[in-house]
């Protein structure tokens, strides 16, 4: 092979589109052309590029280019003769457009020339959707007639397919492995583990017909199936313990996650269910939500997410997103949707727009922890609402203060510049400033009710000038579970800069002062709020225009004050407002629940002050007795009252921290709109939830009615994915379960079934296994992946001997055919394992949290230093290892396990020096090398030739030859048994799959 | 026309994970190991055959360091009514650069006092001062540089070149990272991935203590006569094993692995082995003076890895969090940081310079120094002395044959605040490197999920202006 094999033809495709074409065109004419205005041609080509985005369709940044009226009318873009003034000279001069491809400096140049001279525009062509062809993917599925062969082959279709494809070729299927072979395949195979001696010996003597199909069923129920299987969908699943980039902060409770996949694989759960419960399970059932983390597996910008900077958390975003986004479409169908984020698919059928459809689909997607209740509180009321109990205690409280506070109004200590009390009294702010209430906000017995998420009480632009400011608010909240409206806050009249009273942005349950890019956002707040569901309470924050910001609740001081970097903000006279309820206008996050009053004071509130404005409830309100002594009965009713909610928030806590998992939280989505070039400050077309277009048998737009859940997105992907009318996702999961058993998929790259992946080898097989996949038939129910692995592991196919053949090499040297079973190396997980079994030393314990193999220092980032430990908590099985990024297992990664975030399909196999120093070095390797002689001679004493057939035995599976114990005897004369058995762990047949 | 968007089949196969496996096995089995082997794939005449990178961590101050901007002492202490792209969001007002300016004696070149060594040679260095960033944030922008991509998985430049151009000796590792001893940059070894290419072309990260590759020797309990029986009753074994596949590549390519892994226990020793250097090199690169000793080592370290073939070191300057911080990033006071950062890195990194040069490794040796951002004209926070990330603008630098010596290419405007003439995007300089290379880097590609992916994605031009 010559190296260029290692570089591309450089042939690009006829389908990049008329774009491209136009381009070359334009350039050949242009350098062909002696006219002396050469400008033109070459303006066109550039122009062509720019009309991509910006045409009629899209209007990337309200601008279209596709004629010259259009391009003038925009006023700003293109001033003719003037290259300041034209937006579009400085964009394209500093190199900002195109975005992530500037122009050479001769375009740029040649643009400036063009529109100094006048801008004599040329005529362009709109560009036009290039169509690329549908693969055969996307042909309906139907099932294929098993071709007639010889009998053999009828037994299994399988087979028969197989057979006539072999038969196209003139080539012939290979013989039967021996029993040896085929129970050392079968067992590391299904349960990535080497059959023990006895197993071996017992398929071996079972002489009764079906001792191989017994063989399989007892390795197809053992729970060492799922760990085995279950590993690769945590490699599609690109599935890591931590968040990798900066920080890479542990995911503590990814692992629930794992032991979902394991576990649904160990009980066969239907494949349709298996991916529903994926892409929505926290829908589906209240203990499902586990499966989600499949969503939020890949790697998070925790430091990005957080920034100050507006682009740098939009933009980490956004690649979230589309780590999600190319997951779920690879993962289900096949199909590299993210490919479209920028552009229409290069090759594949799949325009931006679906894309963006797909990312309204799942942009209410936040990853986070969450609670799974557990099957105690399961069989409780929820514990999230207030109980019978609480409810009556608290109707109590109402009465007794009903009746025991003056309904005289106190006075409050400072004048409040403004006061909103709702009640369209006279001083009212809501009535003297006047505003607007919209999305179901109301006014309703003297308060401001917010029902939904989307209602928002905004006041007129306020006529005050205001630097220092104290606001206060009593509020009362529809439900503690929600995250990030604001009670109240001031902000600029476009809402990007604000101060609000804002709950469980950054922390559930925790009221902060919301900035900004909280930029004066610190989380002081130390405790959950417990009570605002059932009672009204008073918040209060104060600015001082030294930057301190304290914050108070009911009185008394919760939090701060503390300085923030940032200076503390001030608004001029009618340039703000207040809002209620939404965090502020940009933001997406709503406050549901009733505000009773809200007071604005043009300076900061002492401590007393502020206790003292708790002592002037708005009506309706009421507050705890500042001393026992003035009112006993009172004051033992806020007492126990305090006690159920205290209660309550620890039943939650305790539950949520026993049985937290890290997987979809949901969030309000965002609106969608179309980014051109996939630019987050580009956005052209509103686009809504939504799959893949080109599969034609189901609509690509999602009926979803406005005011449904977020979920309610997620649940449409998946019944679009599990579809029976989708041909791709059957198709995918049977290639994929085939390239499991034989190295290599009847579609040899399993996450692509586009244009770019390969053709199958047996289409017709293929067919076949998707359609008997789907449905319920005598090989088992439908969707059942262990019908599948049995059909091929019983197969003649699968149990042929893998003896070289150079008659049939010289045909198909890749043996895409299978005209033998093809050797391959064993996993990085298999050989670990494998090691670990054969020394006897194998924790087989299922499971639960992963083992740590490393400690964490932190800096800011976190910092893993790999430790090995001979315990039994680390001599589990590797795929309870915590995945880590940046503390990867040396030996573990010489034999290609992949890095956690890359979606891999398909591990590589590299052999390389590394790799043999690991396999020779490694303190692991070594020890179980001699923890497999201690275990031998335990079993077979001091006879040397004894000594050699067990250690054989168990580490390859069968007996040594006459010339093995030959020399194993003239070794272990001089060397010690530990010794031998490195080098068993160490020699190609024990790290290959025969 | 559909078949024209299919891959050929056997071309397809050859790139693919199963298919790249046997192009590492076939280099690896070829007996010539040197890189004559493979010239004919090259695009371009290569005018290097090898590469050193310096990384240096946190975002160097393009302003405070090799580009001049005299507006800033007019404007110091002004507003900046400009938009800016940082991270904490707290524009302060525009500062002067706290440090004196002089000349490179050749071309004129402004220099900071932060780097009085590198002004020496400064007329030897292609300057790049209009780089700019994709992200404000230091992993992605780190990730841009190393990879083209701003998240996490994709393959780095060192992996690109290792499966690219394979090895220039094969009893050493293609792709070696010397982390700064004072740390190892955020994100530790995902800096050096090399992705869903094969665990091969993985940077290999040279240890600080002990032997400099993890597992190079057997412990001490391991007995030496011992293990070489093993390694001949191993032979024996896997003998036996590939007698019965006789045409199973991988089988034999496992066998040659171990033998390559042997080789490198005598050559990996001997090129760290800096001891041997004279001392006048050893004072050269700064080892005898405890600011400039660890990254002086590294830099020799590098300049001897190199000599010996490996394709590509990395070095890199700062690791991630410390306090005082022990990279580039310097939010809390420009002088305080960058006095220290530049103090440690100066006069190694001239060193290094100077002794490729008069080893005549120039010549086919290329150097390159990046950062990931430069930092804002502004202070982070009004009254403050600090300046925040910035993507906008920053200064980049190569050296080493195929270039242009002393040019400078591209320029900020008067603030340094925007690269306005021949912005460089990382892509550009990407492609540029391996251009020097000889490869055109719209060739070199690797299919993944779909994609023949590419070190510069989809994006990319060779910046011929500063090519000789």
């Amino acid at each position: 092979m010559k190296s260029t094999d290692y570089f591309a033809t450089g042939k690009r495709t006829v389908t990049i589109g008329i774009t491209i074409g136009i381009l070359g065109l334009a350039l050949i004419s242009s350098s062909a052309s002696t006219l002396v205005r050469t400008q033109p041609p070459k303006i066109q080509a550039i122009l062509t590029k720019c009309a991509t985005c910006h045409n009629p369709e899209q209007r990337a940044g309200g601008l279209d280019l596709t004629s010259e009226k259009t391009a003038l009318a925009h006023g700003r873009a293109l001033v003719p003769g003037n290259v300041d003034a034209s937006a579009i000279a400085q964009q394209v001069v500093h190199g900002a457009m195109p975005p992530g491809s500037p122009l050479s400096q001769d375009d740029r140049d040649s643009v400036v020339a063009w529109i100094k001279s006048g801008a004599n525009y040329p005529s362009i062509a709109m560009p036009q959707k290039s169509v690329n062809p549908k693969s055969w993917a996307f042909k309906p599925l139907i099932l294929p007639r098993v071709p007639k062969t010889n009998k053999a082959a009828q037994e299994n279709p399988i087979d028969a397919f197989i057979a006539d494809g072999l038969r196209s070729k003139n080539l012939t299927p290979a013989m039967e492995a021996g029993r040896t072979t085929l129970i050392r395949r079968v067992t590391i195979d299904v349960t990535g583990l080497p059959p023990t001696p006895a197993e071996v010996s017992a398929f071996l003597n079972d002489k009764k017909p079906g001792a191989y199909e017994r063989v399989v069923d007892r390795l197809l129920a053992s729970p060492h199936y799922g760990e085995r299987y279950g590993r690769f969908w945590l490699d599609i699943a690109r599935f890591g313990e931590s968040h990798g980039y900066e920080y890479d902060n542990l995911r503590d409770n990814a692992w629930p996650y794992r032991d979902y996949v394991i576990n649904a694989l160990n009980n066969d759960i239907p494949y349709d269910r298996f991916l529903t419960e994926q892409l929505a399970g926290d829908t589906t059932s209240p203990s499902a939500p586990t499966a989600t983390g499949f969503l939020v597996g890949g790697p998070m910008d925790e430091a990005g997410k957080a920034a100050s900077g507006l682009q740098v958390r939009l933009r980490a975003r956004e690649e979230e997103l589309e780590d999600m986004i190319g997951t779920v479409s690879q993962t289900c169908v096949g199909l590299t949707v993210n490919c479209a984020r920028c552009h229409d698919h290069k090759f594949d059928p799949i325009p931006q727009i679906d894309y963006y459809r797909m990312k309204a689909a799942l942009t209410g997607v936040a990853p986070g922890e969450r609670a799974i209740p557990s099957t105690q509180s399961l069989t409780r009321s929820n514990s999230n609402t207030a109980t019978e109990h609480q409810r009556s205690a608290v109707l109590q409280l109402k009465t007794l203060s009903a009746k025991t506070i003056p309904m005289s109004r106190a006075v409050l200590p400072v004048e409040p510049l403004l006061k909103w009390t709702f009640d369209g009294s006279p001083d009212d702010a809501s009535r003297s400033i006047g505003g607007t209430l919209s999305g179901g906000a109301k006014l309703e017995g003297g308060n401001l009710v917010l029902p939904d998420a989307k209602s928002v009480y905004k006041s007129a632009p306020l006529p005050y000038q205001l630097a220092e400011k104290t606001l206060e608010v009593w509020v009362t909240l529809d439900r503690l579970a929600q995250r990030g409206g604001s009670a109240f806050t001031l902000q600029t009249l476009n809402g990007v800069t604000f101060d609000g009273i804002v709950f469980g942005e950054r922390a559930p349950n925790r009221w902060m002062a919301g900035s900004n890019g909280f930029t004066r956002t610190q989380d002081v707040v130390a405790s959950d709020e417990i009570a605002a569901d059932v009672l009204p309470v008073q918040m209060v924050i104060t600015y001082a225009s030294n930057g301190d910001i304290t914050l108070y609740r009911n009185g008394k001081l919760i939090g701060g004050p503390y300085r923030p970097t940032s200076a503390p903000q001030s608004f001029d006279s009618n340039t703000w407002q207040a809002v209620f309820g939404l965090r502020h206008d940009g933001s997406n996050d709503y406050l549901q629940g009733a505000i009773s009053e809200a007071r604005l004071y043009a300076r900061v509130l002492t401590a007393a002050e502020v206790d003292a404005a708790y002592r002037v409830p708005p009506m309706g309100c009421f507050i705890e007795p500042a001393k026992i002594t003035d009112n006993e009965k009172l004051a033992s009713a806020w007492k126990t009252v305090n006690k159920l909610l205290e209660t309550r928030s620890q039943t939650q806590t305790r539950n949520a921290t026993s049985d937290r998992v890290y997987a979809v939280t949901s969030m309000n989505p965002e609106t969608t709109f179309i980014l051109a070039r996939g630019d987050v400050n580009a956005p052209t077309k509103e686009v809504t939830p939504g799959a893949i277009s080109a599969v034609s048998t189901l609509p690509a737009v999602f009926d979803i009615k406005a005011g449904s859940e977020e979920s309610d997105r997620r649940k449409a992907l998946a019944a679009w994915v599990t579809d029976k009318q989708n041909p791709l996702s059957p198709r995918v999961m049977v290639n994929r379960i085939w390239q499991w058993h034989f190295g290599t998929g009847l579609v040899s790259t399993p996450n692509d079934f586009g244009n770019t992946g390969e053709l199958p080898s047996n289409p017709k097989l293929l067919d076949w296994l998707a359609a008997t996949f789907q449905t319920e038939n005598r090989y088992g129910k439908a969707w059942s992946i262990k019908k599948m692995h049995r059909l091929i592991l019983t197969s003649k196919t699968y149990r042929q001997d893998s003896k070289p053949n150079a008659a049939a090499s010289k045909v198909d040297a890749d043996n895409r055919l299978l005209w033998r079973f093809a050797p391959r190396r064993a996993e990085a997980e298999v050989i670990r394992d494998a090691m670990l079994a054969v020394a006897g030393n194998l924790n087989t314990t299922m499971g639960g949290p992963g083992f740590r193999p490393f400690t964490v220092s932190s800096y800011g980032s976190k910092f893993y230093t790999l430790v090995d430990r001979d315990t039994p908590e680390f001599n589990r099985r590797s795929i309870y290892r915590m995945t880590v990024h940046s503390a990867r297992n040396p030996l573990l990664e010489a034999l290609d396990c992949p890095d956690p975030s890359s979606k891999t399909p398909k591990r590589n196999v590299s052999t390389t020096p590394t790799q043999a120093l690991e396999m020779m070095n490694d303190a692991f390797v070594l020890r179980q090398a001699r923890l497999l002689a201690e275990r031998v001679k335990r079993s077979a004493g001091t006879d040397i030739r004894k000594q050699c057939s067990t250690a054989v035995a168990l580490a390859l599976a069968r007996q040594p030859t006459a010339t093995e114990l030959t020399r194993a005897a003239s070794f272990l004369k001089s060397n010690t048994l530990a010794m031998y058995c490195w080098a068993l762990l160490n020699s190609g047949e024990f790290a290959y799959v025969d | 026309m559909s078949i024209d968007t299919k891959l050929p089949r056997r071309h397809f196969l050859r790139d693919t994970a199963a298919g790249l496996g046997n192009i590492a096995l076939l280099s690896m089995l070829a007996d010539d190991a040197s890189a004559s082997g493979q010239k004919p794939a090259l695009a371009f005449k290569p005018k290097v055959k090898r590469v050193i990178q310096i990384f240096a961590c946190g975002g160097v101050s393009h302003i405070d360091t090799f580009d001049h901007k005299p507006e800033l002492i007019r404007a110091d202490g002004q507003e900046c009514n400009k938009t800016f792209d940082t991270f904490f969001n707290n524009p302060g007002r525009l500062m002067k650069s706290p440090f004196t300016w002089e000349p490179n004696r050749q071309t004129g070149h402004l220099i900071s006092s932060l780097f009085p060594h590198l002004r020496d040679v400064a007329h030897e260095i292609t300057w790049l001062h209009s780089m700019k960033a994709k992200s404000a944030n230091h992993t992605p922008a780190t990730f841009q540089m190393n990879s083209g991509f701003t998240i996490n998985g994709f393959p780095c430049m060192g992996a690109w070149l290792s499966y690219g151009l394979g090895s220039l000796n094969r009893d050493l590792p293609t792709f070696v990272v010397l982390p700064d001893p004072r740390g190892l940059p955020a994100g530790g070894a995902i800096n050096w991935t090399s992705g869903f290419l094969p665990a091969t072309h993985q940077g290999t990260a040279f240890q600080t203590r002990g032997a400099a590759v993890n597992n190079l020797f057997p412990p001490d309990t391991v007995n030496a006569r011992e293990r070489k029986a093993g390694l001949a009753l191993l032979g024996d074994l896997n003998d036996g094993f590939h007698s019965r596949h006789p045409d199973e590549s991988g089988i034999t390519a496992r066998i040659k692995a171990y033998e390559l892994a042997a080789r490198m226990q005598v050559s990996i020793p001997q090129a760290v082995d800096i001891d041997s250097e004279p001392e006048h090199i050893k004072k050269m690169y700064g080892l005898d003076k405890p600011d400039t000793a660890g990254f002086g080592r590294n830099c020799l370290l590098a300049r001897r890895l190199a000599e010996k073939g490996v394709r590509f070191v990395q070095l890199y300057h700062g690791g991630a969090f410390g306090s005082p911080r022990i990279n580039w990033d310097a939010h809390e006071g420009i002088v305080e940081n960058h006095v220290g950062q530049a103090a440690s890195m100066d006069q190694p990194v001239t060193a290094l310079l100077k002794d490729l040069k008069q080893r005549g490794m120039l010549d086919d040796t290329l150097v390159v120094w990046t950062t990931e951002f430069g930092r804002t004209p502004i202070t982070q926070g009004v009254g403050a002395t600090g300046r925040d990330h910035h993507p906008f603008a920053y200064t980049c630098w190569m050296a080493g044959a195929g270039l242009k010596p002393g040019l400078r290419y591209g320029e900020t405007d008067e603030l340094g605040y925007d690269s306005v003439t021949n912005p460089v995007t990382v892509y550009d300089f990407h492609a540029t490197v391996l251009r020097l290379l000889g490869i055109d880097h719209t060739k070199l590609t690797f299919y993944h999920n779909g994609i023949r992916r590419r070190l510069t994605d989809v994006h990319g031009h060779v910046i011929d202006g500063i090519l000789a």
